[in-house]
């Protein structure tokens, strides 16, 4: 049963076309890895589907409504959550007011913050720091806690791993398999980087200049290197 | 001493002068990057309204403190939904369509009531100091800038709503994606905006007389306030109301208002020589 899916959706920015023609669709559940190089259109994809980008043509469905001309906030209320890339944390809000902004916006379907905190332990001494001096590392686990809090049915994370280190690469992996064990979330991942995508996702999609060229199943992942994308 | 005192009394003056005729400017410039031109279009509006209730029979103080802000607020509203939300991102346009704004309410206002400066005077008479005497009044501005300032400020800090507006300010796409509609939060800001702006329009109409063209000479004052305040915008406002004010009521005590006003002119081009992004760009990043 699909929660999520897009048929065959163009957007870009003005007048420049970056997502042409692309089809998916997302299992309750399930963990889809979309893999691409820098400019091939994987972070235009996931704002469309946010709908930060206004989608030129096509559908997107998610939970079984049509949503493509639905504002970002409904989408938000609907329960599609999204990570973006860059994490974009408030910097000049503490870690505990970041996540209080995003349980104010989900309203009555909020998460207690402690449960937050249970489910992700690194965000403890975040909570009151200020975001715009935590390290990337720091802004991805406050950014994909700001995302849960909203308690949502999907999330959208666009490319956790950039500006972070391997160390902290590593812990966002554990992070993000602890998410898909204790809840029902499914997850459209976006990243370029190959061991991390494989490590989580049941399902990846290669995407190369705005259209989806190549599908594999997770365990076949080194393919990826051999698809001179 | 009694000297020492007056000076004293009408610097603070002359700063909870600057901060009225800011704060509302500084809310929807400061917080939001609109170039509302017709700022001072919206504190003449407040001081018409208090002075037509005043001339009507209603109280003084209901009349500054309710009908004016809510006027005003109204107005707000109406220029928000007709021409503010369709210019958002857009600084030339928006200063085209609220200058366009500001000769639109002179003139109407010109239409109804008239080319005439007409006024209220200042309630509460006066008190005296030794040899001199000073306005009770004066007092009553200098706390309601004072209070104004804290209000915003707690209400930025420590309310959810001024919780979701400082967001708002800071990313408003990652708020949108969190479930909040940044339409409604602008909106509600700018309303916010216009109806401070309404009530200082209300409080100095007793000092400077009521015409329609009364904004004119204050749109620059605000202005000037609130880009040298920089980016924390309810303190920055209030510091550089200091530094102003006092540098206008002195310079204006050993000279005269003319040099004063030169004085602030120049300090303010200096300051935003040394600190081009305002005073708390530097100093107080933290504070509001």
């Amino acid at each position: 049963m699909s929660i999520l899916s897009i048929e065959n959706v163009y957007s870009g920015y003005g007048d420049i076309g970056v997502i042409n023609g692309i089809s998916l669709s997302l299992d309750d559940g399930e963990f889809l890895g979309i893999f691409g190089h820098n400019g091939m259109g994987k972070s235009t994809l996931l704002k469309t589907i946010a709908g930060l980008i206004p989608v030129k043509s096509g559908k997107v469905e998610f939970g079984g409504n049509d949503v493509t001309r639905l504002p970002v906030a409904k989408r938000a209320s609907a329960g599609l959550g999204y990570v973006p890339q860059g994490r974009q944390i408030y910097p000049n809000l503490s870690g505990r007011d970041n996540l209080k902004v995003a349980a104010l916006g989900a309203r009555g379907k909020a998460i207690p913050v402690e449960r937050i905190v249970a489910l992700l332990p690194r965000l403890e001494p975040l909570l009151d720091r200020l975001g715009g001096v935590m390290s990337g590392g720091e802004q991805q686990i406050l950014a994909l806690g700001r995302c849960l809090i909203g308690n949502p049915k999907v999330i959208l994370l666009d490319e956790p791993t950039e500006g972070i280190q391997p160390s902290i690469r590593e812990e966002m992996i554990e992070a993000l398999k602890v998410v898909r064990r204790e809840t029902a979330i499914s997850i459209v991942l976006v990243e370029q980087n190959i061991e991390f995508i494989r490590s989580l996702s049941d399902r990846i999609l290669a995407i190369q200049k705005g259209t989806i060229i190549a599908e594999l199943l997770s365990a076949s992942a080194s393919e990826l290197e051999a698809l001179e994308l | 001493m009694d000297y020492i005192c007056i000076l004293i009394i009408q610097v603070i003056s002359s700063i909870a002068m600057l901060v009225l005729l800011a704060i509302g400017l500084a809310i929807m410039f400061g917080m939001m990057k609109v170039i509302n031109f017709a700022h001072g279009e919206f504190i003449m509006v407040g001081a018409y309204t208090s002075v037509m209730s005043v001339n009507a029979g209603l109280n003084f103080w209901l009349a500054t403190f309710v009908v004016a802000p809510l006027a005003v607020a109204f107005v707000g509203f109406i220029v928000e939904r007709v021409i503010i939300r369709h210019l958002y991102g857009r600084i030339i346009e928006t200063m085209l369509a609220t200058w366009g704004l500001s000769l639109f309410m002179i003139g109407t206002v010109t239409i109804v009531f008239g080319n005439t400066v007409t006024g209220i005077s200042a309630p509460l008479g006066s008190i005296s100091i030794g040899r001199f005497s000073n306005s009770t009044y004066d007092l009553v501005l200098i706390v309601m800038a004072a209070a104004l300032l804290v209000a915003c400020a707690l209400f930025l800090r420590r309310t959810n709503l001024g919780l979701i507006a400082r967001a708002a300010m800071q990313n408003a796409d990652i708020t949108a994606v969190l479930g909040h509609e940044p339409k409604k939060i602008y909106c509600a800001t700018f309303v916010v905006g216009a109806a401070i702006s309404g009530l200082s329009g209300a409080l100095i109409a007793p000092l400077t007389g009521v015409s329609p063209g009364m904004g004119l000479a204050f749109v620059a004052k605000a202005f000037i306030t609130v880009i040298c305040a920089g980016p924390a915008v309810i303190f920055g406002t209030g510091l550089v109301a200091a530094v102003f004010g006092t540098v206008n009521t002195a310079v204006t005590f050993v000279a005269t208002p003319v040099f004063g006003e030169v004085a602030l002119l120049l300090s303010a081009i200096i300051l935003l020589r040394v600190m081009p992004k305002g005073l708390t760009a530097r100093i107080m990043r933290k504070a509001l």
